[in-house]
């Protein structure tokens, strides 16, 4: 699908992929209790007997039904506490391994297993963070830690923050610990926080609205295309035209991070809120001087690759409304700070959905700043009539190798490029890849051509 | 789902008891409270008097000749695994193995059972894809398996015909309704050829077909307790599992678990039974017996 090449998050319903909720009692989400693999080899087993109907309250643990496969009689326990308010099979009605046995209303927070947990309905899959989506290991036979009363999804939250649930007290039923008795135990009501690989670099993004609805769907929704979404439909039909090819490659940015660490206070003076994107920019620009042909555009009948004197980089930006992709003016003649706050100038009219049209036009190159969210590779689409864009995932700290042969902690960040290959060829990609990669491991080199 | 190593712990327990309800009321309590996580895994053997056990959703008026059963003192039980309805008496061990769920591979168990058995007495018994096992030549079915999963625990049991009549197995197995049920109860599959291991080994007992499993069993573990057990006493101390015998007795569970099924009478006369009980029929009948 096209909408899965993302320059940027694109989802216009839900835009953080991890979050957490507090529970509330005005409205209590439903969880379709998944048939889990029972490891006889099959897909479809036979539901035999129920133990619950519509309208029963059930425990975990509680006996839902029996399934037999040919000569294994299985009883499924449930994994949540609730309320049943729908079967999905009667009996004798065969039961396919993944697919869902019953919807349980559930109190508190619970997540399903093996979805990822967004809600939203015409989700667009996001490029994945590494962490992906819950195991399910809330097996059938789970042990409770102790006499702890607590959902499988609030004692992975407590796992995964090292906390000893008989240290938390639980607000919910019968003592039970929720979710936000955990966060409250940590300090952090709300958090943005993910787990996982660590992601340094900071966002732009702002501060996530706290507490915000979670249901799902009871019945389909049509969602009208409108304003943003309209436009990407629209240059993303036009985009997958050009035949495509991506060029990937890793760089290590200790130096930048020292870089950055360095020129904090000294942006702060200046009002300027510097994070990693201006040096991405100042470097590409940069390394365009010497590459003209990847900052350049084709005329409709391609007759012309017009090689751009401007560098007005353009970049993928998640606003509320949806992507917006505008882009900075003459980077070759901005500095460093100036980059950034134009940065700055460009989110904050993106909040508002205030970009002007001289900001989305005449754009030339283009960068990607996914790694923000999460990711490491990704696969970006080309903004016609441009002939190159850079996807540029996260900063993550993995064991690398110095010049002797040690084992070293790097930081580091995965760039994939992708050009129109009907006017770029790969060597010239992966040598304008090269410099960029070269600028941004030693700064100095940026240093040297300071005007 | 076959994974390697089985464990540091087993245990084997062999019943003294020769009634299959207390036998299968001490299974279904280990496999209710013992903890294979804990305590490691078990197997349980023992052998009862001639008794039909039909599978958790089988239906008896399909599967058992009733009236030959009734009148020749064969008992009718039904187990709470799921799989086919056999025939066993003194001549035949069950075996038991209770895992967990995930460590539950009963090719495996049928693997090292068909070997030790193997070579303990000229015979050869080969596991088939359907778990069963036949005695080679001529796919003469000895034993059927059936298998039971919940909470993350799982027990595979097996019958193993070492000696049987096979004339009264053949009859009690055969049922003189079963072309006039309509249901959705597991219909067993019923066996080309039934042999026992005796009709090749002349020498093979229950008693040394026990023994020899064992010893393989054993073999299986860095630590193995063998036990004896009392399962007569045991049941009727322990309030539990005198909970359990009771019900494996009842006729609810017996007759009442089958699944709704359709009985066509003759001049096709329909009559539905649900939970062991008629509800519904196009037909009157006369109170006079």
């Amino acid at each position: 699908m096209l909408a899965a090449r993302l320059l940027g998050t694109s989802s216009r319903i839900v835009k953080f992929n991890r979050h957490f909720h507090t529970a509330k009692a005005s409205f209590l989400p439903i969880v379709q209790f998944k048939l889990s693999d029972i490891g006889e080899g099959i897909a479809e087993v036979q539901v035999k007997e129920w133990y619950v109907k519509e309208g029963d309250t059930i425990s975990q643990f509680d006996k839902v039904c029996e399934v037999q496969s040919d000569k294994a009689a299985v009883t499924i326990s449930s994994r949540y506490d609730g309320v049943v308010r729908k079967l999905y099979h009667d009996v004798d009605g065969m039961a396919r391994v993944g697919q869902a046995l019953i919807d349980v209303e559930v109190e508190g927070n619970v997540e399903e297993e093996d979805k990822p947990k967004k809600e939203a309905p015409s989700s667009t899959p996001e490029v994945s963070k590494s962490s992906s989506s819950p195991p399910s290991t809330a097996s059938e036979g789970a042990h409770p830690e102790g006499k702890v009363l607590a959902t499988p999804a609030v004692r992975r939250i407590a796992i995964e923050n090292n906390v000893k649930l008989s240290s938390v007290r639980g607000s919910g039923r019968d003592g039970r610990i929720l979710k936000e008795d955990v966060l409250k135990f940590l300090g952090q009501v709300p958090a943005d926080h993910s787990s996982g690989s660590t992601n340094i670099r900071t966002t732009h993004q702002a501060p996530l609205p706290t507490a915000k609805s979670y249901e799902a769907l009871k019945e389909d929704v049509a969602v009208p295309i409108r304003g943003y979404t309209r436009a990407m439909i629209k240059t993303m039909t036009e985009a997958l035209k050009i035949p495509h090819f991506g060029y990937n490659d890793e760089i290590n940015v200790d130096a930048l991070v020292k870089l950055r660490g360095e020129l904090k206070d000294f942006a702060k003076e200046r009002h300027v809120k510097l994070s990693y994107m201006p040096f991405f920019i100042k470097a590409a620009s940069l390394a365009l001087l010497e590459f003209p042909g990847l900052n350049a555009t084709t005329d409709d009948k391609l007759e012309n690759v017009i090689h751009k004197a401007s560098h007005n980089i353009c970049l993928a930006m998640d606003t509320p409304g949806g992507l917006v992709v505008p882009n900075i003016k003459n980077c070759e003649q901005r500095s460093i700070f100036e980059i950034a706050q134009e940065i700055t100038r460009l989110m904050e009219a993106g909040k508002r959905q205030q970009i002007g049209r001289e900001d989305l036009v005449g754009g030339t190159f283009t960068l990607s700043n996914i790694g923000a969210i999460g990711g490491t590779y990704a696969s970006p689409v080309i903004f016609p009539p441009q002939v190159a864009i850079g996807a540029i995932g996260k900063i993550e700290r993995l064991p690398r190798f110095d010049r002797h042969d040690n084992v070293i902690a790097a930081n580091v960040i995965k760039v994939s490029w992708c050009a129109d290959h009907r006017v770029v060829d790969g060597a010239t990609m992966a040598r304008f890849s090269n410099r960029w990669k070269f600028y941004l491991e030693h700064p100095s080199a940026m240093l040297a051509q300071l005007k | 789902m076959c994974t390697i190593s089985r464990g540091k712990i087993g245990k084997v327990l062999k019943s003294t008891s020769n009634c299959i309800f207390e036998n299968l009321a001490f299974e279904e309590h280990i496999f209710r409270t013992h903890s294979v996580e804990k305590s490691g895994e078990v197997l349980l053997m023992w052998s009862n008097r001639p008794t039909v056990v039909i599978g958790r959703h089988q239906n008896p008026w399909t599967e058992v000749n009733l009236p030959f059963c009734h009148e020749n003192d064969i008992e009718i039980v039904r187990r709470h695994s799921g799989g086919g309805t056999v025939y066993h008496d003194l001549g035949n061990l069950n075996i038991s193995l209770l895992t967990t769920h995930a460590q539950h591979c009963r090719p495996k168990n049928l693997k090292f059972i068909s070997d030790a058995l193997n070579q303990q007495f000229t015979i050869n018994i080969v596991p088939t894809p359907r778990d069963d096992m036949e005695l080679q030549p001529g796919n003469r079915k000895c034993s059927g398996t059936a298998a039971r999963i919940a909470r993350g625990q799982a027990y595979h049991h097996l019958t193993l015909l070492v000696d049987a009549d096979l004339k009264i197995l053949n009859n009690s197995l055969k049922s003189p309704y079963r072309d006039q049920i309509e249901s959705n109860a597991t219909r067993s599959v019923r066996a080309p050829a039934v042999g026992f291991l005796k009709q090749d080994d002349r020498n093979a007992n229950v008693d040394e077909a026990r023994t020899a499993i064992m010893e393989a069993y054993r073999k299986l573990f860095e630590t193995c307790q063998i036990e004896e057990v009392d399962v007569h006493r045991r049941v009727h101390q322990n309030e539990e599992i005198a909970k359990i015998l009771e019900e494996l007795k009842s006729w609810k569970w017996i007759y009442g678990k089958s699944p709704k099924f359709k009985f066509l009478g003759e001049n096709e006369t329909e009559i539905e039974v649900k939970d062991g009980l008629i509800i519904g029929t196009d037909q009157q009948f006369s109170t006079d017996l």
